[in-house]
């Protein structure tokens, strides 16, 4: 890296740098070499970048072979370009850092101290992060000062360069120093002549080379992963980068054949059977008739969202909070509760962003004053700082704003700190105890941190607000498996699946619950009832299961 | 002796794994499709190292402590496993993130899915 620096670096890139114009003279013809090496040059990915201070023995063959000619002051055979091409082949297939190592093996040992203390000096590492922080997508392209002991020690190790010329073209009698223009053509010459040797030899001793090379490289990357402070913070900005606000799950699917079509009013049908504790699964149907007859309604959207999540169906419902939030960017209600949905599915980054989008709308004071300069500081550690200073503003003598805390709870849950999380939706509790969905939250945090018994207190609260609420349900019957109560567990899953039947449909519809079908085949396996898992298939009928269990 | 460790959350895991391994139904079809020893060191937020071994060869068996010979030998953090256990992060990514080091047999890793998967997650 630091040497990329150097080499392709704005200071050098004036043509008083040889290196550069070693560069040019390297870039020209290549496409032999492009053709043996490109399978390699793709698996190595760009962890190479790492590996600069690596031993690499192998490729330092040629480098060593070309500098002995030198000391030895051999007449240069054909042999030194056709070496020259070798080590320019493996200067394209792993980027710099060969190029570095040969460098390096040429040093003194003295040399190389002075060198590793220069570099120390330009902090070159911050520098990377500087660059990469900016989308910077050509590294390198910083300039950076360069302190004399280096370029004492660069230009002396570049006589070299001098020297080979004098011996390679002995027409000339006297070369004292080469200038740029000359040492140029004095390239292309014996680049021209390389190219006139044997391809095939040529090619042979590449394939020979090849896999070991490869093989050394991987072993490299991975000793480098090894080291984890130092790029593991960057990796994660990456990866966090590369991804979309969105988790792009694609349209959400109605059911085909709702009666609820029919439906003068589906929306306010819908919300007469969520508040006076019917089906869910009907609900969902009369939001979804709603939705098509309204569909750039966000608060339709919302309710369908809310209640297929309710409903322990995670896939659509963030497809429809998505589209209602897309409708709505200030829909507050979408946003926590798409949050949520996105953490439950492993969408990280995405819940983050969901949650600062919640921030900016609710409290864009706060929002506001701390927007980062740099956008890859890490959006866990930015988003909850945002929730905490909202946190704080709260004038004393009031209460908390309960969605404030809820959203917290869920940063801490993501950020598997179950204690604090558990400390939030509790104190979200205090000034709303009624809340079904906080309760469910709270169980959720305290199974996934070990307390299953307490958790189950805290689900069998949910439902005794809710007993509609399949995903408490699920839920409980997770944390009977974890105790060991099978039987329980499957008389939950069942009670869960059972209100998945709808008037349309007896096998919950084309939105179906994937968790819930897995869990009761692991829970039936894990009762030694492979003969009941079996009967769990992709449209069984729970009914064939009352005789043995009660739900 | 209980694998539950105190100061790991992976603990929770472990033991969610062992109590389904108790069903001969579940550790045969484990084993069947694991076949392997995994030795896994877990470091703590307070950097105490915890090692638990799944023996998804022959016994079936979750323990504490090294135990015997490991076909793979993974080290992680504690949040980094409760990821992978959680599905946020697959094995591979974690390995090729430096999330996650392993030595032995590294096609092996790519089964811990199916052991970690006999804990099922809580939903918010």
């Amino acid at each position: 890296m630091a040497f990329q620096n150097i080499v392709t670096g704005a200071e050098c890139s004036s043509g008083a740098n040889p290196m550069t114009q070693i560069m040019k003279q390297f870039n020209e013809d290549r496409s032999l070499q492009k053709d043996a090496f490109i399978p390699a040059r793709d698996s190595v990915g760009p962890s190479t970048f790492r590996t600069v201070k690596q031993e690499l023995a192998g490729e330092n063959k040629f480098a060593n072979d070309f500098f002995d000619q030198h000391d030895h002051g051999q007449i240069v055979s054909v042999d030194a370009p056709h070496s020259l091409h070798v080590v320019e082949n493996q200067r394209h297939q792993l980027a710099q850092p060969e190029w570095v190592a040969e460098f390096d093996s040429a040093l003194t040992a003295a040399e190389h101290a002075k060198m590793e203390e220069a570099f120390k000096r330009m902090n070159v590492g911050a520098s990377w992060r500087a660059e990469f922080e900016n989308h910077s997508h050509m590294p390198g392209l910083q300039s950076v000062a360069m302190p004399p002991e280096f370029e004492e020690a660069f230009q002396k190790h570049f006589d070299w360069s001098s020297q080979y010329a004098l011996k390679h073209d002995k027409g000339k009698s006297k070369i004292v120093e080469l200038d740029n223009v000359s040492w140029e053509e004095q390239f292309a010459a014996a680049q021209r002549e390389a190219e006139d040797v044997q391809a095939e030899s040529f090619e042979e001793e590449l394939s020979r080379e090849d896999h070991k090379l490869f093989e050394e490289v991987w072993s490299n990357v991975r000793e480098s992963l090894d080291d984890p402070t130092d790029h593991l913070s960057w990796e994660k900005e990456f990866s966090e980068f590369n991804e979309h606000e969105s988790a792009n799950l694609g349209e959400y699917v109605f059911e085909p054949n709702n009666p609820y079509q029919m439906h003068p009013d589906p929306l306010k049908e819908g919300i007469r059977l969520v508040e006076e504790g019917g089906s869910l699964s009907d609900a969902a149907l009369a939001f979804e008739a709603a939705a098509q007859k309204d569909p750039t309604n966000s608060e339709v959207w919302t309710w369908l969202g809310n209640t297929q999540a309710q409903n322990e169906k995670e896939d659509p419902a963030i497809k429809a909070l998505e589209k209602a939030v897309s409708i709505d960017r200030h829909n507050l209600n979408a946003l926590m509760n798409l949050a949520v949905s996105y953490t439950n599915e492993g969408y990280d980054y995405q819940s983050y962003l969901t949650l600062e989008r919640w921030m900016a709308v609710k409290y864009p004071e706060i929002a506001a004053r701390s927007i980062p300069t740099d956008v890859h500081q890490n959006a866990h550690s930015r988003v909850t700082e945002l929730f905490l200073q909202a946190a704080r503003s709260a004038p004393s003598g009031h209460e908390m704003d309960p969605d404030v805390q809820v959203g917290l709870g869920v940063l801490f849950y993501s950020n598997t700190d179950y204690d604090k999380a558990v400390d939030c939706f509790r104190a979200a509790l205090d000034s709303r105890p009624k809340d079904h969905l906080l309760w469910n939250r709270l169980g959720a945090t305290l199974a996934n941190s070990g307390r299953s018994e307490q958790a189950i207190d805290a689900y069998y609260k949910a439902l005794d607000l809710k007993p509609t609420f399949v995903r408490a349900r699920y839920n409980l019957g997770v944390s009977c498996i974890n105790i060991g109560c099978y039987k329980e567990a499957t008389e939950h899953l069942l009670g869960a699946l059972s209100m998945h039947q709808t008037i349309v449909d007896t096998n919950g519809g084309v939105n179906v619950s994937r968790s819930l079908r897995d869990t009761l085949r692991k829970t039936f396996k894990m009762m030694d009832r492979e003969d009941l898992a079996n009967k769990v298939d992709a449209d069984f009928d729970i009914n064939q299961f009352r005789g043995e269990f009660d739900f | 002796m209980s694998v539950n460790v105190p100061g790991f959350k992976s603990s929770v895991v472990f033991d969610q794994i062992e109590k389904a391994l108790q069903s001969e139904t579940v550790k045969k079809e484990t084993i069947n499709k694991t076949k392997g020893v995994f030795e896994l060191g877990i470091k703590n937020a307070e950097g105490k190292e915890q090692i638990w071994t799944l023996d998804l060869k022959k016994e079936g068996t979750v323990k504490t402590g090294k135990a015997g010979k490991a076909d793979c030998t993974i080290k992680m953090d504690d949040a980094v496993f409760i990821e992978i256990a959680s599905g946020k992060l697959n094995s591979q990514k974690a390995f090729m993130t430096g999330k996650m080091k392993i030595t032995g047999n590294i096609m092996l890793s790519t089964k811990l899915n199916n052991v970690l998967e006999l804990a099922p997650r809580s939903k918010l």
